[in-house]
């Protein structure tokens, strides 16, 4: 193997060279060093030299290859018989065989002589010198072998240590990229948290801002009408009273129609506040479809017939004759739609067509078409045609007025009556506004044929005229906080031809009704200090006092209605007050009050 | 060889002039520079090592073959930094990133007598593998500092070659069987590879354990310091390499120091043992030195 790698033998110069046949050729060395050997040569028979030994611990002298070839024929072939008796020993000390081949073994003298002659017994010695070699071979192998196995395991444990350590270093690296990982998806949620809360909060906030928004507003709502009701009666007043003054008269006017725009535009936000603080409440009441649509179209064709267009009701087919739904919020959808439709159309006409269709439940829907043949409106305005606070189109506003509130009310109105108003339109072509409503199963009702009946309400149309006295002599007390309010009241009366008086609050009334027959009517305000409307008329009842009490609120409401209903008034009105319809109350109760027969009626009287 | 000794003072002087003039031409590569910079922090990050890397796509290229290489036999084809890195650790990396930043100035130069640049070149990654080998056979986890150290330890001869060329010529003549190159050098230059190498390897702020191998590679039983280890690895490795005729200026004369023999509780079968399983590691390894 040392052909592998010369030279490095030096490096171990330092060091012994150790074999484990060492022993043994030094028991060779014992036979032979006595016989003046200093050099062990194994020859073969042509004089090649085949093993060398040292026999001498440092031998100087002749080695192979300073031998001329012919010496070592020589010594090849020249018996030498001094080896006789050192086969014996030889052979008792090693115990081996004779090999076959039959050499020559030489022991040579450091100056070259032969100092024995070892033929005769060369056999056993060619046998001894081989197994030496053999076995420091053999041991030679072996420890390269042990080396070599020891020098892979080292490196590959070396390298298993390393994987591992690398191994275990990626894991760490990995559960710390994970652990990171993971803190952050905390910290992300924790943050999202904390963002969703905040949101959440500050839509709270908004929502409530909102509400206290609407609620101030709805609570403002009595404190806003109340001096309209004023403005606007007092105009009334003056407009009767300077009958045949021209210009304070249309002065006058000017100033009434821009009074009731302002309380369409005040009416308008409102009821949205109502809507949007829960305050509107939808009610359930009979009422006669085809009456409640005379009565609106009759209402609207003055306004068409202002702008010289065509305002047609078509009754489609059979109405019921009665229907339960909320009449004065129905009145309110279509007096707006029919409203925007004479608006937005400058010439040509406004149908309304009204059909009660029955679905495949069985339910009845009232269904009613607002057609008109005017501007149109675009798919895109469409998207946004029922949000609050956006019209059509920013510059609507100052061509036609209003708040742009009227559809998002309706709609909003329609869907608290469980129905719905959708919108079909193209630009230049004309809308049509549907508005369903369900009215139940209508079991029990008679249908009516409204071609056959009257197709016009004149009501409406006719002049209105408040000198007929028509509450002649009627007394009635009118209790009322404002005094505006209470000369309005007190004119308005008079002029019909009553007897008025005026109590300040609910305890002021109290005593003044002391007496029970004193007032036929009691117009009673709701809301006044001291003691409230709904207090003095329980208070009244309590007492016995029958007189029919005719309730007025800021707040158009049904609960209201209702809470004034409770408090045992007979009636109940809205401001602001219009002459016509509060008369028409007074007189109706007075009447009835009158003709107090056993059977009057135990339902309100409606109120349309 | 002159007649004249150099003094002591003469020689350090000369060692300065050659250093200040391998530090003002620079010739190592600056990328090889960047990337023995980043190899020795402690904290560089894979990402550091591919940035400084990707600065030379051929150099990178280079990398990734090799790691696509039978060195490694991976079974999947590697195509990025990242991925090697995930398959052969950072050190392995890196190694084969300061070997092929390293490989540029050992390209061209013209056959001096027994010396060649690229039959250095072939000394320097053989002696690399091979003090790897015997690191690892150590039981040393720094296996792959030994590999770097050993790749680096002869930088010395190949700036001699490129900055101080003719007295290098010199001492190349005057090279003689039994003389040790380190003698020719001082005798003709007043300072050898392993001072220069090491100044260089200062200023250049290469690894501690790469610079004490440059310095003691000779002489490990003279050396204090503290990768006492890797440089009696390195040591070895020159001689074994030196013996097997891989030698750095073809001078087949190497001399191992009984301390380091002793230390490494190497004996001769060990050694046997290891120059034979040096030829298939390095038939293994053959795509390093072409890099």
């Amino acid at each position: 193997m040392s052909q592998e790698l010369d030279g490095f033998e030096d490096w171990f110069a330092w060091e012994p060279a150790t074999c484990p046949s060492t022993g043994r050729l030094a028991d060779l060395r014992v036979l032979l060093l006595p016989l003046g050997v200093d050099w062990l040569y194994l020859v073969d028979g042509q004089g090649q030299v085949l093993v060398v030994e040292p026999i001498a611990p440092c031998p100087a002298g002749p080695r192979a290859g300073h031998m001329a070839s012919d010496a070592w024929k020589e010594i090849a072939t020249k018996p030498l018989a001094v080896w006789h008796a050192l086969a014996n020993h030889v052979g008792a000390a090693f115990r081996i065989p004779l090999p076959g081949p039959v050499l020559n073994l030489v022991g040579l003298a450091a100056n070259g002589s032969i100092a024995v002659d070892l033929a005769p017994h060369v056999s056993l010695l060619v046998g001894v010198g081989i197994c030496l070699r053999e076995l420091d071979r053999a041991s030679s192998e072996q420890r390269v072998l042990a080396s070599r196995l020891r020098q892979t395991v080292a490196e590959k444990d070396t390298l298993r240590e390393s994987h591992q350590r690398a191994t275990a270093e990626a894991i760490e690296e990995h559960e710390n990229r994970l652990r990171e990982r993971t803190q952050y998806a905390q910290t992300l949620e924790a943050e999202v948290e904390r963002r969703s809360r905040d949101l959440i909060a500050s839509r709270r906030k908004a929502e409530e801002a909102n509400v206290a928004k609407s609620q101030f507003l709805a609570n403002m709502s009595h404190e806003i009408r109340t001096p309209m009701t004023a403005i606007l009666g007092y105009t009334d007043i003056l407009l009767d009273e300077l009958s045949g003054q021209e210009s304070s008269q249309h002065l006058l006017s000017v100033i009434k129609r821009n009074g009731n725009h302002l309380l369409d535009i005040i009416n308008d936000i409102l009821d949205l506040s109502k809507i949007e603080s829960g305050q509107m409440a939808v009610e359930q009441t009979e009422c006669s479809p085809v009456q409640l649509m005379r009565e609106i179209h009759g209402l609207m064709l003055v306004r068409a017939e202002q702008k010289q267009l065509a305002l047609r009701l078509d009754l489609r087919g059979g109405l019921p004759e009665r229907i339960v739904t909320d009449p004065l919020r129905l009145r309110q959808i279509l007096i707006n739609l029919i409203g925007n439709a004479i608006k937005f159309t400058a010439r040509g006409s406004v149908t309304v067509s009204v059909a009660c269709e029955r679905d495949e439940r069985g339910d009845y829907r009232l269904k009613t078409d607002v057609r008109d043949s005017g501007i149109g409106i675009s798919a895109e305005q469409l998207g946004r045609l029922f949000q609050p606070f956006s019209q059509a189109d920013a510059s609507t506003t100052r061509n036609f007025g209003g708040t742009g509130l009227g559809l998002s009310i309706s709609r909003r109105l329609a869907e608290m009556m469980s129905g719905k108003i959708e919108v079909v339109s193209q630009p230049g072509a004309g809308s049509t506004f549907t508005v369903e409503i369900p009215c139940g199963k209508l079991l029990g009702i008679g249908w009516i044929d409204p071609t056959l009946t009257a197709a016009t309400d004149t009501r409406a149309l006719a002049p209105e005229d408040f000198d007929r006295q028509e509450l002649l002599g009627c007394r009635i007390l009118v209790v009322e906080d404002g005094p505006d309010n209470q000369r309005f009241f007190a004119h308005v009366l008079r002029q019909s031809g009553a007897v008025v008086e005026i109590a300040e609050n609910g305890l002021h009334a109290l005593r003044a009704i002391a007496d029970q027959a004193a007032f036929d009517v009691i117009l009673m305000d709701m809301q006044m200090p001291e003691m409230d409307g709904y207090t003095a008329a329980r208070e009244l009842r309590r007492r016995g006092v029958a007189t029919p009490i005719i309730a007025l609120t800021a707040h158009a409401m049904s609960g209201d209605r209702q809470k004034c209903l409770d408090a045992g008034c007979d009636d109940y009105d809205n401001k602001p007050i219009e002459r016509r319809r509060l008369i028409d109350k007074i007189s109706a109760a007075w009447r009835r009050r009158a003709n107090l027969a056993p059977a009057a009626p135990a339902e309100p009287v409606p109120l349309l | 060889m002159p007649a004249v000794e150099i003094s002591p003072a003469e020689a350090e002087a000369r060692l300065a002039r050659f250093a200040r003039t391998v530090d003002e031409i620079s010739t190592l590569p600056h990328v090889a520079m960047r990337v023995l910079e980043v190899a020795q922090d402690p904290d560089a990050s894979v990402s550091q090592l591919k940035g400084v890397l990707e600065q030379d796509v051929s150099l990178t290229a280079r990398v990734l073959r090799c790691v696509n290489s039978s060195l490694f036999g991976l079974r999947v084809k590697v195509t990025n930094l990242q991925t090697a890195v995930a398959y052969l650790g950072f050190n392995q990396v890196r190694n084969l990133a300061v070997t092929a930043s390293v490989a540029e100035i050992f390209r061209g130069g013209e056959a001096i007598g027994t010396y060649h640049r690229e039959e250095l070149w072939k000394h320097l990654v053989s002696v690399g593998i091979c003090a790897r080998m015997i690191a690892m056979r150590q039981r040393l986890q720094i296996f792959e500092d030994a590999f770097l150290a050993g790749l680096l330890h002869d930088i010395g001869i190949v700036l001699l070659d490129q900055h101080a060329h003719t007295a290098f010529r010199e001492v190349i003549a005057a090279l003689q069987p039994n003389v040790p190159l380190v003698e020719v050098e001082k005798s003709i230059l007043g300072f050898d590879h392993t001072e220069a190498g090491e100044r260089i390897a200062t200023s250049w702020k290469f690894p501690e354990a790469a610079r004490d191998a440059i310095r003691y590679h000779h002489r490990a039983g003279d050396y204090r310091g503290e990768h006492g280890a890797i440089v009696r690895c390195v040591e070895l490795a020159n001689g074994i390499c030196t013996l097997k005729g891989i030698s750095s200026v073809g001078v087949k004369l190497a001399k191992v120091s009984p301390t380091t023999l002793s230390a490494l509780g190497v004996s001769r079968e060990d050694l046997l043992v290891l120059a034979n399983d040096l030829d298939a590691e390095l038939t293994r390894s053959a795509e390093l030195f072409s890099m």
